[in-house]
């Protein structure tokens, strides 16, 4: 979906992927954006709501993920180990 | 003289002396240092002011050392003589080294990092911004000791989104530093949103390993940002400087590379209020606008129905409405005034045409009279030749048309009857010519000039050779 206005210099695409395929930065900034366009006043009301809809379901999984956060830590490589000890 | 040994056993001799020697501890300048050799040993000498002697430096032994030797180090050696029998070489064979105070290795660390500021690679102007939540970071430190269980420590309790690759490396020793490039290398090939590269706290020496220069080359090199956490607070290494980013400590470092969970939760928090307020917001002016819209189109439409009604009104005085009759009135004026001029044109036309009209047939009159006079002589005359032509004629013909008629009542059937012939006719009428056609019995029918014979056939007879032919 996109909306053109044409008062605002800012069109901001609503973005189509499944909150939870983005990544915790990913979906915080298009939070962001979404706030400041309806800060921004000059949206239709229609577009509006779907922006405002959009803008909950980021911030529910953003909570959910720093609720549930695991630590994840992996070894990928070891330079010692190929020399002499 | 005395009798001779063999030099096996010269040596032998002088090796049992030297090695009643007991361990020594030496101190004096490295020269002749040629590096290790391909097994990791290195033979040189250390001199003082007089005198110089051989030493060995096993390879076990020599990558203990912070730093590679090079002539003019001044190191403290700790071992015992022996003698090589094979080659006859008198050597101090050295179980311990160390540097002997850290004044040469910081005058070299000074000129590397003159050196390097010359290049510009210290400049702050090089340094990379590092993201202020790296959802991934590679750890290049140590996989023994305490540091990379703090690190872990630091960002779990922090912020545990922050995911950890470590990469293991030596970080002291002579081969650390080729380590640390190898490392760094795979590092950045796994494209993290930054590189710690973290050691914990050590001496001068110890630390020698992050003032190397491959290092410092391997870390400006880097295409990921490199933030360092080395040693404690007042350690400053070359390393540190060319990084992106230099933290006091290895925690530090860890914590700088993303936000708390507290901090995120607050922004989450800010940006939810935002939304609700910019949203309610939103739906009053919108009801607002509704209402104003509402109030405007009545208006709207007030004006409007005004202006139409000016116009009717304007419309509805203008003269042609108000007294249509007086338009016509002018145009009934003006056919009038025609209707008279054609009236007057008419009958003048009229006129005129008659005058001419009157003219003409009496012209006509009298030429015709001419004409009829001019004709009739002649056809007087011609009527008269007519009719001498007419008695001519006729004269010739009546007399030849007597003359037929009188030939033609001769000739006629009547005249032949009277004379007492008869014609003999069939009962249907036909006339027989031939006797032989009837038979006896038959009706026949006998016209005569005076009246008909009705007749029955008696007898039949043809004309016979020399009778006369009739009656």
């Amino acid at each position: 979906m996109s909306y053109q206005n044409s008062n605002s210099s800012d069109a901001y695409e609503l973005n189509a992927a499944p909150v939870e395929e983005l990544s915790f930065k990913q979906a915080s900034i298009e939070l962001e954006h979404i706030v400041s366009a309806l800060e921004n006043g000059s949206l239709e009301l229609e577009a509006a709501l779907d922006y405002y809809r959009r803008g909950v379901e980021l911030l529910s999984s953003l909570r959910e993920r720093l609720a549930t956060a695991e630590q994840q830590v992996q070894v990928l490589y070891d330079a010692s180990a190929s020399n002499q000890g | 003289m005395a009798e001779p040994i063999s030099v096996s056993e010269a040596l032998n001799k002088a090796k049992a002396v030297l090695e009643t020697v007991p361990t020594l501890t030496v101190i004096g300048e490295v020269t002749s240092f040629r590096g290790p050799t391909n097994r990791g040993h290195c033979y040189f000498q250390i001199k003082d002011g007089l005198c110089s002697m051989n030493v060995v430096v096993w390879a076990s032994i020599y990558r203990s050392l912070p730093v590679p030797l090079e002539d003019g180090l001044e190191i403290v050696v700790r071992g015992k003589f022996s003698i090589y029998p094979n080659r006859g070489s008198f050597d101090f064979i050295v179980s311990q080294v160390a540097l002997r105070g850290d004044g040469l290795l910081r005058q070299k660390v000074r000129l590397l990092k003159a050196k390097l500021d010359a290049e510009g690679l210290t400049s702050p102007s090089r340094k990379r911004r590092v993201p202020v939540f790296c959802e991934r970071v590679a750890v290049v430190t140590s996989l023994t000791g305490s540091v990379i269980e703090d690190v872990k420590r630091t960002l779990a309790d922090r912020n545990p989104l922050v995911a950890i690759d470590v990469f293991g490396t030596m970080v002291q020793g002579v081969d650390a530093p080729e380590c640390i490039v190898d490392a760094l290398e795979k590092a950045a090939a796994s494209k993290p949103d930054a590189i710690l590269l973290v050691r914990g706290g050590g001496s001068y020496e110890d630390l020698m390993t992050f003032n190397d220069e491959h290092v410092a080359r391997a870390i400006a090199a880097c295409p990921v940002p490199v933030v360092t956490g080395i040693g404690h607070e007042p350690d400053v290494t070359i390393a540190d400087d060319v990084a992106d980013r230099r933290e006091l400590t290895p925690t530090a470092a860890a914590a700088s590379v993303a936000p708390s969970l507290g901090q995120l939760t607050d922004k989450i928090d800010e940006r939810d209020g935002r939304l609700c307020r910019a949203m309610n917001l939103m739906l009053e002016r919108a009801s607002v606008r509704q209402d104003d819209q509402a109030h405007n189109l009545d208006r709207a439409i007030d004006r409007f129905l005004a202006t139409i009604e000016a116009r009717i009104n304007s419309w509805a005085a203008k003269p042609v409405l108000v007294a249509p009759q007086g338009l016509v009135q002018v145009q009934k004026s003006q056919v009038d005034v025609l209707s008279h001029s054609f009236d007057v044109a008419v009958q003048a036309y009229f006129h005129k045409t008659r005058e001419s009209v009157s003219r003409q047939a009496t012209e006509l009159d009298r030429s015709s009279v001419n004409l009829v006079s001019q004709f009739a002589t002649p056809c007087t005359s011609l009527a008269t030749r007519l009719q001498l032509v007419e008695k001519t004629l006729f004269v010739g013909h009546e007399a030849f048309l007597r003359q037929a008629q009188a030939s033609l009542d001769a000739l006629s059937p009547e005249r032949v009857l009277e004379r007492g012939y008869a014609i003999v006719q069939d009962a249907q009428g036909h006339v027989i010519e031939d006797p032989m056609t009837v038979l006896p019995g038959a009706a026949i029918n006998v016209q005569m000039a005076r009246g008909q014979i009705g007749a029955q056939v008696v007898s039949v007879m043809p004309v016979t050779e020399g009778q006369p032919e009739e009656e």
